[in-house]
Order: C-alpha cells, then structure tokens, then sequence
C-alpha cells in the first residue's frame, strides 16, 4: 500500500502536503501572512529547485482544470501555487510575511467567480 | 541631465481645477444628493453576461446604495434582463444570494413564481385574491443594456441617454477584448471611507513610486520615464483614460522568471505586446506601454492589460463607508503551467491592491476632521480633478 499522496515522482516532498497543499486561493494567502518566516523559509528553500520540475511534469497531463485533476495530481498543483505564494516576501526582500502597511487580510473577503463551482477561488 | 517624460493630454484640461474641497463632499447631506443626481441616474456596471452564460442561469447583485438586490437572468430568448429581487406579493427577496440556474423562480414565503422573463407564472391559491391581473405583477424590470459583456443598468425610470452615449466614443474601441478572457478571482472589502477617495485610490499613476515601492518596485517608469508620467490621459465628456509606462529594465524576480516561462505577463510584469488588440488598449500607442486605466464615472474603474484586466467596482453604503469588490480576469489558459503562472501573478497584484486600499480610510478620517480645505492635485492626477468636475456637473444636472 502506498504511503504518499503526491504522483509518484514527487513522493519524497510528502512532509509538506498537510500543510502546505492548500485548494484555494484564500486559504494560501492566509497561510502566508500567518506563517513565521522561518517557516516558510524552510518551504520555499525544500521545493525551490524542483518547482519547475513539478510544472513541467503537471503539463504532461491532459486537463486545464485543475478540478479535473485526480487528487494526488491537485495536491502538488496546490502545493505549486503555495510555493508560488510563499515566495514572494524572499523574492521582494521583505523582512516580514506581509507588507506592513496594507489592507489587513482578514478585511478582505474572497468570492467565488459567480459562475464557477468551486466553493472558493481555486485557481 | 534626468530623464523625462511628458505626458499627452487629450480633450479639454484647461477648466479642470487643481484644488478640490474634498472634505465638503463627505458629508451626509452632499452623499444625499449625490445619490439622488448621479447614483439614481448614471449607467453603472453590475457584472457580465458570462456571469449567466446559458438560458435560465441568474446571479444576484445587491446595491447598499440604494438597499436594492437585484435578479440578473439570461431568459428563453438568451436576452439577459435585470430584475428587482422582489416577490410582488409581500416583497419577500425571492433569491437570497449568489447564483445559479432555474427554469422557474419561486418565492419561498407563500409559493408566487416567476419565469425566467419575469412573468408572473403561478398565484398560489389564487381564487382567494381579488383584483389581481397577473399579467401586472411580474417581476419589476430595471432598465438595462449591454457593452461587450458587461451589463449596465440605469435606476432612473427614463434614461437620459443611452448606453452608447454614456460611454461616449470609448463604446466601439473595445469588441472582440472581454470575451477572450476568464474570470480568475474576485474579493470583496468594506472600507471605512467616501466612494471618492475609494475611486481616486486607483485613478493616478502618482503614487505608484512609493506607496507600491516594497510590492511592486520597478514595474514602471524605468531609466527613460523615472518619475512614471503617464504617456497619455484622455479627457472624455464623463469618463477619462490614460496608460501607464511599463519598465524595459524590470528585473525580473525568482517567482516572476519562473511565471513567465509558463504562461503570459500579467501585472506587474509586462511584455509591451498590443498585436491584433482593439483600438481602445493602448490608445496612443506608447512602445513600452503596460497598461491603461479607465474610470467608468461613478461605479467602475478598470486596469487593462494586454491579456488580463481587472475591474474594481464601487458601490457607496454611505457618505463613509464604501462596498469595493476587484475581479481579476485573464487569458483562457491551455494547460496547468499557465494556471500557476497566471496564479502567481493575480497573488503579486492582490498585495499592490491591499496597498492602496489601505490608503482610504486614513484619508477618510484625516479629511473628515476639517483640518485642511483642499487637497492640492498635479498634472499626473488630471484623472482626479476630471472625476471632480463630472460629479459637480451630474450634481447641478449639467451632465
């Protein structure tokens, strides 16, 4: 019986779905502005140099939407877009999570696109 | 010597004035009246045809403006009308929220239904009722018309213009644009400030040097345009239009090389392109443009990209609070790679909005307390005092 929930192939980055592999837009921005930065440090720097492997290997597959994805495939896309999301304070130089003067997070209420499915932003 | 860009003003500048008493226009009084000439009768977006793609597919759109819900339905006929969200009988909100398909409204208080054109189908034991024509109490339709596809209303009981005529001459520069594109995202805020100060957040290039300075540094301007003058700003009747300078020098960032590899360049990174795109975008042509900015006078202000916009639409609850809601749209993606790229980039322009979003209610409480008469406007806001001027005009009915 496997022991993993990521296509194979990224089986050895497991430790990191539980927490980090996040189906919606909201949910990953408000993992970012609430995770310590050594945290996401350790995220980012674990994925960094396979995160174009992971693209590269998910556009071998046949669907555009991610729904569509079996689920051990939409786990490392959602684990792509959070490490996409993490990046950003470490590319941008921040010392912080968040930008310090800025519309707080949980002022801003996410909405679903009205005519998608999905109970929030997926993609 | 530094360098310098001059920017190109089209339409008439020279009656627009520099200083505006901002604070006379929060108050409950001038908010009352500006409902009642401009909110009561503008054309004003609430959303696209694609938010009700097939027959009986509807959404809601409430306006706290006016404590309006409206039912926005593509009928039989595929016409999309729009609604008050009122059964006839008691004024029970028939649809409570969100959206949907239905071949049937029916009101969940005594059990009246609607068609999907409004008709009033069905009076739930209606011998009991007396004098009561059916064909008089279908669903009360508001005046409504379509641009590419977004649905513009008007509240008025009689139009004072058409659509067409609103728009002005931006009504035919943009065919064959919107359709090409996917909604992405959308969010919501309520912000604690005047719908003013909420439209001028986003309606100047200005303040991109140093209010986006940690977000978004070098997306604009570069060696050539330091100080990021707006190439061109189009003065139109009641709406204006101007494009931001992109940056040939931006460096680009881990995240953003590794977006760009996969999918296209969306803000705050751009690739200049306006191949086959209609006239509207980029109406001046500039080489190393990245954007336009457009202000829908009173409700919308969109940033268009070459292959992604974003609409932020505003509704006033009242004279200090403001309901502001931002959808992303892009460019339909054909396999993952573009998602995530498209992805990254709609989570680097959420943090550039939360910036200037945050701008509003400190300015709303800094200009309530009466402290300063004017606020003094440059040659780079000209949008702004544009704005100023239609609001005056609509207000003394010139307009």
């Amino acid at each position: 019986m496997k022991n993993f929930t990521l296509p194979a192939t990224f089986k050895d980055f497991e430790k990191w779905v539980p927490d980090w592999s996040i189906p919606h837009e909201a949910g990953r921005f408000t993992k970012r502005v609430s995770s310590p930065m050594e945290d996401l440090q350790k995220f980012v720097t674990a994925l960094q140099a396979h995160v174009e492997e992971m693209i590269d290997y998910l556009n071998t597959q046949t669907v555009n939407d991610p729904d569509l994805l079996d689920s051990d495939h939409r786990r490392l896309f959602d684990l792509v877009l959070m490490w996409m999301e993490a990046s950003i304070p470490f590319d941008l130089d921040w010392d912080v999570n968040d930008i310090e003067d800025a519309w707080p997070a949980n002022r801003l209420e996410f909405l679903k696109p009205s005519h998608f499915p999905d109970p929030l932003n997926r993609n | 010597m530094r360098a310098h860009l001059d920017s190109v003003f089209q339409g008439t500048v020279e009656d627009l004035p520099s200083r505006i008493n901002v604070g006379s226009l929060l108050t409950a009084e001038n908010f009352a009246k500006e409902k009642e000439t401009i909110w009561q009768k503008a054309w004003m977006s609430i959303g696209h045809t694609m938010d009700a793609p097939e027959k009986g597919n509807y959404f809601v759109h409430d306006i706290p403006t006016f404590k309006l819900s409206l039912l926005v339905v593509r009928g039989q006929d595929e016409k999309v009308r729009v609604f008050h969200n009122i059964c006839r009988h008691r004024g029970n909100k028939i649809i409570r929220e969100g959206s949907g398909k239905k071949s049937v409204f029916t009101c969940n208080f005594h059990g009246w239904s609607f068609g999907i054109d409004g008709k009033l189908r069905n009076i739930t034991d209606a011998k009991e009722f007396e004098n009561c024509d059916p064909d008089q109490l279908g669903l009360i339709e508001i005046n409504s018309e379509i641009w590419n596809s977004f649905i513009f209303i008007n509240l008025a009981e009689k139009p004072h213009c058409s659509l067409q005529e609103w728009l002005g001459p931006m009504f035919s520069q943009y065919n064959d644009y919107f359709e090409h594109q996917e909604k992405v995202a959308s969010f919501k805020a309520v912000v604690n400030g005047n719908w003013h100060l909420a439209v001028n957040a986003f309606t100047e290039g200005y303040h991109t040097l140093y209010l986006h300075k940690s977000t978004a540094r070098d997306y604009q301007g570069g060696k050539t345009n330091p100080d990021r003058h707006r190439p061109q700003i189009e003065i139109f009747d009641r709406h204006h239009r101007y494009s931001a300078p992109g940056n040939p020098d931006k460096f680009f960032v881990r995240g953003e090389k590794i977006a760009a590899k996969y999918g296209r360049l969306m803000i705050p990174a751009f690739d200049f392109n306006t191949e086959g795109l209609p006239p509207g975008i980029n109406p001046s042509k500039h080489d190393k443009w990245a954007f336009d900015v457009i202000e829908f006078f009173p409700n919308v202000v969109m940033l268009i990209g070459n292959c992604w916009h974003n609409e932020i639409t505003y509704w006033p609850i009242d004279e200090g609070k403001t309901l502001i809601t931002n959808q992303a749209w892009a460019y339909k993606t054909k396999n993952l790679g573009e998602r995530i790229s498209r992805s990254y980039f709609r989570a680097r322009v959420r943090d550039v909005f939360r910036e200037d979003l945050n701008t509003i209610e400190a300015q709303h409480a800094a200009l309530s307390s009466g402290v300063m008469d004017e606020v003094i406007l440059s040659r780079q806001e000209m949008a702004l005092r544009h704005h100023y001027k239609v609001n005056r005009l609509m207000m003394e009915g010139k307009l």
